[in-house]
Formats: structure tokens, C-alpha cells, sequence
């Protein structure tokens, strides 16, 4: 296993994950993805859907930067949360984690996707 | 397995497959230009230097996750030693997961940096060739790297064209960075300055030419950004002549007066000085160039 898959390892761990992929942003590559694969969105989707987030955030904030942290699309199963990992720089890579929505309460999973998210590239 | 590979690699991609499946070790070096470099360990990619893409290194260093000076000393130590990563890693000065990232992107990026020049043509195989100072641990598989590269040609062609065309461009900023929808963009219109090419936006950011060609075709989608076709006359910028203000015009041409440009011996020590100053003032300039000790004196 290499280091950055033992890393999101870790991710997948949360409680309630089901799915993990880390994600370039710009090319759409996906370095690593674990769990069930079916439920991830194409990697090339991940980066798509992070910037469209960002230039709505854009358009909606005066036109002020203001870093995204994360987005969340709830279905009736599943809560998809796309965050970029701290550390990563400007272009640094995105995490898209899968959680089970009946087993999952969505803002401890934040809490420990961020905390476990923090370490990620430490 | 003797297919074709993934438009634009073609029969490269046949070499590769034969390196994987006899776990070759050593490099292959693909003539250009420019020429690039594959590293292989027991059949994978380990490292791909090229010019036409940046290496680790420079991921590294223009983002500033290692600073140079820690970089020069961790270069030193491992000129000795001949492996760099264990270097930063042992004296904690980067994260395994975020060198391993580096390096991952530095292996595709070149592969895809390849597709860019199809003139690549022939090469030369190097069973057992060292290693470079830094690379990947457990390698790529080459029929996967040459997908990942091949995939982000196509996404470029659906989005611009085909990138080798694009990656000839000088892509110039149509708005202000802040107008940019998040950092790496801001920071790319920033450079855009119409004498760059993507290569160039690349080594300056310390980012993939990939990638940056891919947010480049972005920003042209949202008129951030102009990718046309600038024409040069030639390498060199040609200076045209300042046009002459209307006094110069009528001015006649100086008259060159015969001799006027000729070789003037300097005058001898005792020659009286041909001066408008007053009588006084050039008498004691004269007795001045004749102290006593004067080189001047021996002269007269």
C-alpha cells in the first residue's frame, strides 16, 4: 500500500464512510479510491463539480474569494461530501467521501472527516 | 498486448508494455526534442524527467512545501547516499503522502508531456542505468500512466483542440486575478502575460503543464483568460525606428567637414592654451602644468 492510500485508508474509517477517492482538481485524476467504488462520482465529475461551487461562491460574495470548504449533495441514501485536504496548497487535491446517510450523523461526520482530513497530507 | 496504445503515444506504448512484462529495470530514453527520460523499477515508472514538464523538484519548491535552502542541504547529503526523498522524509522536512503526491504527478505529467511533441521518435534503452535522485518508491504500471495521459489529451481536445496547439500558445489575462474563482487561478492570471506558454505558467507555478493547460481552457470558458494565436515576425523582436518629430524633419543633414574627424595630437606642455578664460586665470593654469616633478616637464 502506498503512503497516500494508508492515508485515505484513514479517511474511510470515519464512521458511516462507505466510499473514499482522492481527486485532482484540475486533470480530474483520481490518485486513490477505496470502498465501494459504485457509489463515487467520477473523478472527473469531483473537480467539476468543486470549481462550479467556487464560482457560484464567487458570484454570491460580492466577488470576494472566499475559500470553499466543503459541499455536501444529500440523497435519500447517501451524503456525498467534496472538501479539499488542508496542506495541499492552491492546487493541493480534493477528497470525495461517501457517507451512509442511514447511519450517519452529518455534522459528527463532518467533525471527524475534518479532523481525519487534517492529517492527511501531515 | 501487442495493440496499439492510447492516441497520441501509438507504438510507444507497445515499448512500455514489453518493459512492464519483463520487469525491467533501467531507463529508456526517448528521443525528442525534447528528449525524456522513463525510469523504470521491476517493470514500473519510477521517474520521468523532461524539459517539457516539471519535475518533482520544482512541484515542490515553487509551492514552497521544502524551501531551497533545506532542499540544497537535503541534496547534498543525498548525493552521497543517491536517494533524495529518504533524505527530506528522514529529517521530516515533507510528508510522505504529499512527496509520493508530487512524485505521482511529476510520472503522469511527463507521460503526458510526451503526447505533446509526437515528433518523439526512436530511443535508447539503458538496462541498469542509475536511478534519478528522486522517485517513487513503488512505481506506476506504464499501460496506466499512458491512459491517465492519454485521457487528459482528450479532455483537452473536447474542451479547446488539440493540445499541442494549445500548448504552443501565450496565453494572456483578460481580467484581474481577483476575478479568478480560487487561488490556483488567481495565481494563473496573474502570469498570464501573453509571453508564457503553458510550460512556462507551469515551472513558475511549480504546477503540472496538465493541469495548467486544463485550467487555462477553463478560464478561456469564462472569457477570464485569451488563448489566440499571437504572430511573431521571428524569435527576435524586431525594433522598429521612432518616427521623427516635425523639427527633425526640417532639419538640414550635418555637413561633414573634410578632416574634422581626423586623429588630434594633445598639445606640449609649454603650448599656450587655447582658452577664453581670463588672462589671469589661464597664466596660472599654465604655470600649474609646469610644476617642478611634473611628467609634463621632461617634455618641453
Amino acid at each position: 500500500m502506498s503512503k497516500v492510500g494508508d492515508a485515505v485508508r484513514n479517511i474511510l474509517e470515519c464512521s458511516g464512510s462507505r466510499a473514499v477517492m482522492l481527486v485532482d482538481r484540475a486533470t480530474g485524476h483520481a490518485f486513490v479510491s477505496m470502498g465501494e467504488q459504485g457509489l463515487l462520482l467520477p473523478a472527473e465529475s469531483v473537480g467539476e463539480v468543486y470549481q462550479m461551487a467556487e464560482s457560484v461562491q464567487l458570484a454570491g460574495s460580492g466577488h470576494e474569494v472566499v475559500e470553499t470548504e466543503s459541499i455536501m449533495v444529500t440523497t435519500a441514501a447517501y451524503h456525498h461530501v467534496i472538501r479539499p485536504v488542508p496542506g495541499g496548497g492552491s492546487d493541493g487535491p480534493l477528497l470525495s467521501v461517501v457517507f451512509d446517510r442511514g447511519r450517519t450523523n452529518l455534522a459528527l461526520a463532518r467533525r471527524e472527516l475534518d479532523a481525519r482530513a487534517e492529517t492527511l497530507l501531515a | 498486448m501487442n495493440a496499439p496504445g492510447p492516441a497520441p503515444f501509438g507504438a510507444l506504448a507497445t515499448d512500455l508494455r514489453r518493459m512492464h512484462e519483463e520487469s525491467f529495470t533501467g531507463s529508456l530514453r526517448v528521443f525528442g526534442p525534447p528528449d525524456t527520460t522513463l525510469h523504470f523499477h521491476h517493470g514500473l515508472v519510477i521517474a520521468v524527467p523532461t524539459p517539457a514538464a516539471p519535475g518533482p523538484d520544482t512541484l515542490l519548491l515553487r509551492t514552497g512545501t521544502v524551501g531551497a535552502d533545506t532542499w540544497a542541504t537535503a541534496r547534498e547529503r543525498a548525493l552521497a547516499t543517491g536517494d533524495l526523498g529518504a533524505e527530506l522524509l528522514d529529517r521530516g522536512h515533507v510528508s510522505a503522502a504529499l512527496l509520493e503526491l508530487a512524485l505521482t504527478r511529476s510520472v503522469l505529467d511527463g507521460v503526458f508531456a510526451m503526447g505533446l511533441t509526437p515528433s518523439n521518435r526512436g530511443g535508447q534503452v539503458l538496462p541498469g542505468a542509475l536511478p534519478p535522485l528522486l522517485r517513487l518508491d513503488e512505481g506506476i504500471d506504464p499501460d496506466q500512466a499512458l491512459r491517465e495521459a492519454a485521457r487528459r489529451h482528450t479532455n483537452l481536445t473536447h474542451r479547446w483542440g488539440p493540445p499541442a496547439d494549445l500548448a504552443r500558445l501565450r496565453p494572456a489575462a483578460e481580467a484581474a486575478p481577483e476575478r479568478a474563482p480560487s487561488r490556483a487561478h488567481h495565481d494563473l492570471l496573474l502570469r498570464a502575460d501573453g509571453r508564457r506558454t503553458p510550460r512556462d505558467l507551469a515551472f513558475v507555478l511549480g504546477r503540472e503543464v496538465s493541469a495548467v493547460m486544463a485550467d487555462l481552457t477553463r478560464l478561456a470558458e469564462r472569457g477570464l483568460i485569451d488563448l489566440a494565436e499571437r504572430h511573431h515576425e521571428g524569435a527576435l523582436t524586431r525594433r522598429l525606428p521612432e518616427s521623427r518629430t516635425t523639427e527633425e524633419k526640417d532639419r538640414p543633414l550635418v555637413r561633414r567637414t573634410p578632416g574634422a574627424n581626423g586623429m588630434r595630437r594633445a598639445p606640449r606642455a609649454d603650448a599656450t592654451l587655447p582658452t577664453a578664460l581670463p588672462a589671469d586665470l589661464a597664466a596660472r593654469l599654465q604655470e600649474t602644468l609646469r610644476a617642478p616633478g611634473d611628467l609634463l616637464e621632461g617634455d618641453g
